[in-house]
């Protein structure tokens, strides 16, 4: 199997790594640099836990390719807050019962920001229609769209 | 262990020689929204992956001055969605492609990857079929094009030749006073295949029905055109009756599996409900 | 629960209106909480299975050179190899890893531990196994036919932890239980009775469908303590049985819950620690195995399919005379993921609950199969009960022509009485609940063709069991709070910090809710069975005023000089004249002086109450309205209203949680999930990408009406929540179908396709 090197910014940060052809982005980030915030789930790209921004862009890093974040920029649940400080959609996933276990809450976030890099100021449907894609068994979803909602509305 | 090598050709002709050198062992992958979960599941192992990622000639999408529209084969599903052009082609066109699974898949899935697929459950096929699409194809004896609806041939068989690949989604220009419309029908989760889907279309004009185009999805191995129903109505102006006698032939048209989104019989009766109110929105003005 | 050491608190303080921060919130939402999976140990291996392809088959031989040779391979372990060891949680029934015979598709055969989870994955498949076929017993009423294979000869031979294991009726039962009462009269009533109404109900198997898959990771230490982390959630449960099954000192498993990623039910169930054991023995390394989720799906511990028979005789008015109910578990290949004594479902007795019947017999029964084995999932049994009994107390309502409102009504047990299954509700609720409903929907009203609505009530008991926690007040004046109380998304830790901060007077940000392994926690029974905010806040409320007092009384010391009485109020001191005299923080080193801490326990046990005495339940009921598209068989839930009987509120935010997450939960069990079966009984749905979980696309919305009542058994008077909440779904929506469309459905979940088969069969 080949092996490639390759370099990417995670989180900001330069990162040149080398993996086998058939690493998933997932793997490279949990296993070999030890970025345990992404979650492995279903596997298959439904759950969501695994979520992750490529140049801003939502992705199953579970089917993704390692390779194929060559030359990209790769943003995980840890490179949301800054200095510390919570995100408007971490704070309000707290404040409004965005999570309760926590285990698919990194994916919720991921997607969260990613909607709300490209829609200032969504509605309810939206945000559901956008949020389909990460599966909460815990909340019911209700704690989580408002989380969103409110999010939007602190940061607009 | 899944094992294989990784290239990462520039252009197109780069990548047919890597599929020219590796031959039935090499296997293309774009997005690898699908391909990746099959290699995990080892129902392919192939010994090459060619990535197409970095082959300029596959992207974008260009509104032709003739009405044309050319969707380069490694295009996401998002990237149509949300195309203006894709848009004023066809609304349907669009939306078609906003109903394949989630944001995250859609922003991996391409339209050459989800065709070379060939999963009969797919979004993208009936309305691309419906609108009289061809994919362009490139190959060791050159190019040619194939009409969306003959590139199926079985459940996840295309008509492509080893060592081609498709370079484009070609759909040709639309009668200003045609209609489109694409039902995915989702009786339990919003976020799922189709149990069965239908995409129509037609020029609907007060001397009739003309270039009518119906197609399904999720009924049987391969996404099929509805020929007795478009035969039924082309060049007639059909009432309410004649729409549902349309639908009914469906019926014998369609050859659905048992699968936990419902089982063949449902599925049949399905598709004959589903053609039908389809052809009834259609009717009643709805499509553009 | 004994009431002779009932704290008066008075009323629940205001500190539990305002929306809680939970104590690990920024932990979850920046990616620094760690779960089991996300551990990793300086050379670790990973663990994987080969798992049987037979349903119920004699291993002939097991070929493991192949995976033995293959480099990174450490070890490979067969039954043969550990000695036929025997697992479970109440029942040591299921092998380790099979040794002659296999009786489920899935089940662990041979284990592998290897320098990667690729390497072992891949060594697994390596090993060949060959089988002799036995005949697969993949439903219940084959299980219990007179000829049928019996799949454990052997059962004599089981250790029951506990006692001696209750007699059962055939040797293909695993559990048998009959709740009973005048049933001598039954017949008689039967046969007199204007009304006699039957029916039969259907539930699939179904998963849990927490995020996170089973975990474990495994090494033995220096010091040959075994360390287990691990996603199940009763840690000491698990450190208890490891000890029987694996012949060790409890003193010698530390078992450490990590941060658990959703349970219902599913995660007190440990099939891989186990193995992870003799790997970890063997290499002498760390090892870790994680479920991939096709594995959860085709072989973890799913909820029970049933078979629910139901009989009930009413008078005319539709009074209930007599109820027989034969509700019986696809309990699959064995009894290891059952806790409960009678290694049965106690939910599964629960069709008629809420109702006084004066005559009554209802028989469980779980029964072995060659199916993957059976475990608990959020109110086990109940939600199979209530599916039968709710939608049989409509049936009965409809073909008597009353108002399923009013027919509920005359029946729902009233203050004082007994329910069908011997409870007496220390506040019988249910005709409350009812009155809700009515002024919360226009249930009267008239409504468009194929709209319907239906409504469904169940009550659940307030769960018992230990938590203990030890707490520290440190000079710095931080209050650490150490449990061994697992956090699995419920709020447990943050209930015992707001609690014990209005309990000591103290502000909850000053407290730190830290979750320990068995070996230096304090016991605690895990989290679960609806006792969490019950026990968890009167432990809290215990420590919260052990620690005030002690701290007043060192204030009294230091600051009152030994004269004056220093009270502590609200995180000040303050003196007799009523002044505040320093803040609680400035005075903490003073406070603990030399001792550098002071230091308090809060223990709390509840346990069952006595049969006659009255008990604590959650009564729940929903009304739902839906719109059915009759020529495809789609239902639309267009409202849905959960009145909930609930006690105090101590996290206003996770409490709404629990209810609309059950409503999600249960709804997602109603209309969409079953793990499908080929006929070897091997599953189908094997991604959830065909085993459909509901998205935030798919949950209706819920409107949520609460009825708060102060008499729970908690502190401040809490009861449960999240066991309250999904278990009435699945009828009120079957029973609002009935009224759309006229038809019934007898059998979850209640697909479009099942509706409009009915319709079609109907006409």
């Amino acid at each position: 199997m080949s092996e490639h090197t390759i370099r990417f910014e995670l989180n900001g940060t330069p990162v040149t790594a080398t993996v086998p052809a058939d690493r998933t982005l997932l793997d490279l980030l949990r296993t070999d640099l030890g970025l345990t915030g992404t979650k492995e789930g279903c596997s298959v790209g439904v759950c969501g836990a695994c979520s992750v921004l490529l140049d801003g862009e939502l992705l199953s890093s579970c089917i993704l390719p390692a390779v194929f974040v060559d030359d990209r920029r790769v943003t995980t649940v840890e490179g949301l807050a800054t200095d510390g400080r919570l995100t408007p959609v971490q704070d309000a996933f707290i404040r409004h019962g965005g999570f309760q276990c926590g285990i698919c809450t990194p994916g919720q976030l991921i997607s969260a920001t990613a909607l709300l890099a490209e829609v200032e100021a969504p509605t309810e449907a939206t945000v559901r229609q956008w949020m389909m894609g990460n599966l909460c068994r815990c909340t019911g979803y209700e704690g989580i769209v408002a989380s969103v909602l409110a999010a939007a509305e602190q940061s607009g | 262990m899944i094992g294989y090598d990784y290239v990462e050709p520039l252009t197109l002709d780069e990548a047919l020689e890597s599929l020219a050198t590796h031959g039935e062992d090499a296997h293309l992958i774009a997005g690898g929204a699908s391909l990746v979960v099959m290699l995990h599941q080892q129902l392919i192992a192939p010994s090459v992956l060619v990535g197409l990622r970095r082959v300029e000639a596959l992207r974008g999408i260009e509104a032709r001055d003739d009405g044309s529209l050319r969707i380069g084969a490694t295009t996401t599903h998002r990237q149509i969605e949300r195309s203006p052009a894709a848009v004023a082609h066809a609304p349907a066109l669009a939306e078609a492609f906003g109903h394949i699974a989630t944001v995250r898949i859609r922003n991996q899935g391409t339209v050459g990857g989800n065709l070379a697929h060939a999963d009969p459950a797919q979004d993208p096929p009936p309305i691309l079929m419906a609108l009289d699409a061809s994919v362009s194809v490139a190959g060791p004896s050159g190019e040619r094009r194939i009409p969306v609806a003959d590139l199926f041939v079985d459940l996840f068989e295309t008509s492509l030749e080893p060592g081609e690949i498709i370079t484009a989604v070609e759909l040709p220009p639309r009668e200003p006073s045609a209609r489109a419309i694409y039902v995915k029908f989702l009786p339990g989760s919003r976020d799922d295949y189709a149990t069965v889907s239908v995409a129509a279309s037609a020029t609907i004009a007060e001397d009739g029905w003309r270039n009518v185009r119906i197609a399904c999805g999720a009924v049987g191995p391969v996404p099929l055109r509805m020929r007795d129903a478009e035969a039924a109505l082309e060049g007639t102006t059909p009432d309410d009756r004649a729409l549902a006698d349309a639908a009914a032939t469906v019926a014998d048209a369609v050859d659905p599996l048992d699968d936990t989104r419902g089982s063949a019989g449902y599925k049949r009766d399905m598709a004959v409900v589903w053609v039908r109110r389809a052809l009834e929105r259609l009717a009643a003005g709805a499509g553009r | 629960m004994s009431h002779d050491d009932e704290l008066d608190l008075g009323p629940a303080p205001a500190s539990f209106a305002a929306p809680e921060w939970r104590v690990e919130g920024t932990d979850k939402v920046t990616g620094a909480a760690r779960y089991v999976a996300d551990r990793t140990m300086p050379g670790m291996l990973w663990a994987a299975f080969r798992r049987s392809d037979a349903a119920h088959a004699r291993i002939v031989s097991i070929d493991v050179s192949a995976a033995k040779a293959l480099p990174g391979v450490h070890a490979v372990l067969t039954g043969a190899d550990i000695g036929g060891v025997r697992f479970g949680r109440r029942l040591l029934d299921q092998p380790i890893l099979a040794t002659d015979v296999v009786r489920f598709v899935g089940e662990r055969v041979a284990a592998v531990a290897a320098e990667t989870r690729e390497i072992a994955e891949e060594a697994a498949q390596l090993i060949e196994v060959e089988y002799e076929e036995l005949p697969a017993v993949t439903s219940i009423e084959e299980a219990l036919r007179d000829d049928a294979p019996i799949l454990h000869p052997e059962a004599a031979s089981y250790v029951y932890l506990g006692g001696d294991r209750p007699p059962v009726p055939h040797p293909n039962v695993q559990g048998h239980r009959v709740v009973a009462h005048d049933d001598d009269q039954l017949e008689r009533i039967f046969a007199e009775a204007p009304h006699v109404f039957e029916h039969t109900f259907r539930t699939p198997r179904q998963h849990h469908g927490y995020i996170e898959p089973h975990a474990s990771l495994v090494w033995i230490g220096e010091d040959d303590v075994v360390h287990v982390v691990t996603t199940n959630k009763a840690p000491f449960t698990l450190r208890n049985q490891m000890s029987e099954v694996l012949g060790l000192p409890a003193a010698r498993i530390d078992v450490d819950a990590a941060f658990i990623g959703g349970d219902f039910g599913g995660k007190g169930y440990s099939p891989d620690e186990y193995p992870c054991y003799f790997l970890a023995r063997v290499t002498g390394r760390p090892v870790k195995a994680v479920m991939s989720y096709v594995e959860e799906l085709a072989a973890a511990n799913p909820r029970h399919a049933a078979v629910v028979r139901l009989r009930t005789a009413t008078d005319a008015d539709g009074r209930f005379l007599a109820h027989e109910a034969r509700t019986l578990f696809d309990g699959g290949a064995y009894a290891a993921a059952k806790p409960l004594p009678q290694l049965n479902l106690a939910g599964g007795s629960q069709t008629l609950a809420p109702y006084r019947v004066p005559a009554v017999r209802i028989e469980v029964t779980s029964v072995y199969t060659t199916m993957a084995p059976a475990g608990h999932m959020r109110a086990p049994g109940e939600v199979q009960a209530l599916f039968a009994g709710e939608s049989h107390v409509d049936l009965i309502a409809r073909e008597l022509g009353i108002d399923p409102i009013e027919l509920r009504r005359r029946n729902l047990v009233r203050p004082g009485e007994v329910g069908a299954t011997g409870d007496r509700p220390r506040e019988a609720r249910g005709p409350e609940l009812l009155d809700a409903i009515a002024s919360a929907t226009s249930w009267d009203g008239t409504r468009p063709p194929n709209r319907g609505r239906g409504m469904a009530i169940g009550l659940r008991h307030v769960g018992t069991g230990k938590v203990n926690l030890s707490v520290r007040f440190d000079a710095g004046g931080t209050i650490t709070v150490v449990t061994g109380l697992p956090d699995q998304g419920g709020g447990g830790h943050t209930v015992i910090q707001r609690v014990l901060a209005a309990t000591a007077s103290v502000s909850p940000e000053r407290i730190r809710v830290e979750r320990r392994s068995t070996a230096s926690a304090p016991f605690d029974s895990g989290v679960g069975g609806s006792r969490t905010t019950h026990v968890g806040s009167q432990a809290a409320a215990r420590a919260g005023i052990a620690l005030r007092q002690a701290l007043e009384d060192a204030a009294a010391r230091t600051l009152g000089e030994g004269t004056e009485r220093i009270a502590l109020v609200d995180d000040w001191l303050v003196g007799e004249d009523g002044r505040n005299r320093v803040s609680l923080g400035e005075a903490a080193a003073s406070l603990v002086g030399e001792a550098g801490a002071i230091e308090v326990d809060g223990r709390f046990e509840a346990g069952a109450h006595g049969h006659d005495e009255p008990g604590d339940y959650d009564y729940g009921a929903y009304a739902v309205e839906v719109e059915v598209d009759p020529e495809t068989g789609t239902v639309t839930v267009v409202d849905a209203v959960l009145v909930a009987d609930v006690g105090t509120v101590v996290n206003p935010v996770a409490h709404q949680g629990q209810l609309v997450g059950g409503f999600a939960f249960g709804f997602g069990g109603a209309v969409l999930e079953e793990l499908g079966t080929d006929e070897s009984g091997r599953v189908t749905t094997l991604n959830l990408g065909d085993y459909k979980l509901p998205t935030a696309m798919d949950v209706p919305p819920l409107r949520v009406i609460l009825l708060p009542t102060t008499i729970g058994p908690g502190a401040f008077g809490t009861k449960m929540a999240g066991e309250l909440s999904n278990t009435a779904v699945a009828p009120a929506i079957a029973n609002a179908i009935h009224d759309a469309v006229g038809v019934r459905l007898f059998e979850l979940p209640l697909t479009a396709e099942r509706v409009r088969r009915a319709l079609l069969a109907r006409g």
